[in-house]
């Protein structure tokens, strides 16, 4: 099976446990709805007919409850075991290496952090988790405000992110590519657009991203770009963004680090187009009303500047 | 008048009797933008420089369209963290910054003389938050400010506050409690 956020689809070992034990529920249940409801059927086709005494084969109706009741529970049984089996699989924390990514949710985007022992090579990014794939990847869980739930329907189910507690899950991707993953817990008006991706990249490939994304901006390339981080420093923007290089140290929205190689805008409700990204920055209301940005009545000589600053930003 | 009658002038009434509060997420144009002012009170501009030009925004200086508007409260108690008023006022107790819940407003305690505090800024360290914040937000801050001084209805400061709750809700707290 092939498909977006589609759990059957499984891309991870996680996802490919969960998958496998769905289909063994399925096909359990399948097989027991058939053998509940063929008699139904038979009775219902046979149509009526007398009543007969009610003390009438009774040893055999009985023995049949018996029997029945007794597949019914070894079923359960069985199936409690096995789910508990891959429940306990799918939560292993033992033996994965490494320093585990730092997400933390808030209404209604993703802070993704990569801490690192020393503070200065510490990536803050927002709404795009990078790994390597065929690596297990531990996740810290945190929240700023309400209970969200990190949900990678092809890589992982969900884990809930829980204010004032730390959750830890896993990951892993089989092999490179993108997966959409989702907030899982209502969370407020836009919990419908609190998506985020997870970008799997070959091993080497992921330690090359790293060590771009540790490095701060530039100067721009040409005046387009300069009055963009004038208009960008000069406006409101500074207030809740960072752009680590532009002298701007906003925590409150989501860090802009590199925004140009970012494919989406917004916590995936828009993708990254420079036409898109104007109309995010002058309403983002319209998209995605109630979100915590609010609109910006910037002229479109400015807009046109600071949409090709924040692209250039790669 | 007979049951059936009373009854459906009792329905009509108390049907015409709702009122919902309004919640402006889709700001007007001319409440999303920077206020134009045309000079400022302090040198202190946040993020360090100046504006580009003068802002556009209407209505610096008309009625507050949050009187009384628990969304706006709420949202003026969220950008009150997010823009680090608290820094200088705490969480309404003052500190570099003068206490916001109690009854000593120096510069007035309209809403129309608080938001000329925040957009233009105050002599000896108020930095002039009109060069950045839109109005729309200029208007939630203020009502949030004066709800905190006790001064917004009851019904519409929520008691639950969004930190730890250390001691009694706001509202519940009487107006001789706080400082002079």
């Amino acid at each position: 099976m092939t498909g977006l956020q589609n759990m059957l689809a499984p891309f991870g070992p996680i996802a490919g446990w969960e998958a496998w034990l769905w289909w063994v529920l399925f096909w359990v249940s399948v097989v027991v709805y058939a053998a509940t409801t063929a008699p139904l059927f038979y009775a219902v086709l046979k149509g009526r007919r007398a009543a007969a005494p009610a003390n009438e084969n009774a040893r055999v109706k009985t023995a049949v409850i018996g029997w029945a009741t007794g597949a019914s529970a070894l079923i359960l049984l069985t199936l409690v075991g096995v789910s508990a089996a891959v429940g306990s699989r799918i939560s292993d924390l033992h033996a994965i290496e490494g320093i585990p990514i730092s997400l933390n949710a808030q209404q209604w985007w993703w802070e993704v952090v990569y801490p690192n022992p020393d503070p200065s090579l510490t990536i803050t990014t927002a709404n795009e988790i990078h790994i390597p794939a065929r690596t297990k990847v531990k996740i810290d869980l945190r929240s700023s405000d309400v209970i969200h739930s990190f949900w990678v329907p092809n890589l992982a189910g969900k884990r809930d992110l829980i204010p004032g507690r730390v959750n830890l899950t896993w990951i892993q991707a089989d092999r490179p590519g993108t997966y959409r993953g989702q907030c899982a817990e209502f969370c407020g008006y836009q919990h419908a657009h609190m998506s985020f991706l997870v970008v799997a990249h070959e091993p080497e490939e992921f330690q090359l991203w790293l060590a771009q994304q540790r490095q701060a901006t530039g100067e721009p390339a040409d005046d387009m770009q300069r009055k963009g981080r004038q208009v960008f420093q000069s406006r409101a923007c500074i207030l809740c963004h960072t752009i680590s290089g532009a002298q701007a140290y906003g925590t409150v929205g989501p860090n802009l680090n590199h925004f140009g190689s970012r494919q989406t805008i917004g916590a995936a409700t828009l993708p990254n187009t420079p036409e898109k990204l104007g109309e995010w920055i002058v309403d983002s209301q319209r998209f995605k009303p109630g979100n915590r940005m609010p609109p910006l009545d910037l002229p479109p000589e400015e807009v046109g500047p600071l949409v090709a600053y924040l692209e250039s930003l790669k | 008048m007979s049951v059936r009658t009373a009854a459906a002038i009792f329905v009509i009434l108390a049907l015409a009797a709702c009122q919902r509060e309004k919640r402006d997420i889709h700001v007007g144009r001319d409440k999303r933008a920077v206020p134009a002012l045309t000079y400022r009170e302090s040198d202190l501009i946040p993020g360090g420089r100046p504006p580009l030009e003068i802002g556009r925004g209407g209505n610096a200086g008309g009625v507050s369209p949050y009187e009384g508007n628990a969304y706006a409260i709420s949202e003026g108690e969220k950008l009150f963290v997010n823009y680090n008023c608290s820094g200088c006022h705490s969480l309404g107790g003052g500190g570099i910054g003068p206490a916001l819940m109690d009854r000593n407003w120096i510069y007035g305690e309209s809403p129309e003389q608080i938001f000329q505090s925040i957009a233009r800024g105050r002599p000896n360290g108020m930095p002039a938050w009109g060069t950045r914040v839109p109005v729309f937000q200029i208007w939630q801050l203020v009502a949030y400010v004066r709800a905190m001084g006790g001064l917004e209805p009851k019904s519409a400061k929520g008691a639950r506050s969004d930190s730890l709750s250390t001691s009694t809700p706001r509202p519940r707290r009487p107006a001789e409690d706080v400082l002079q």
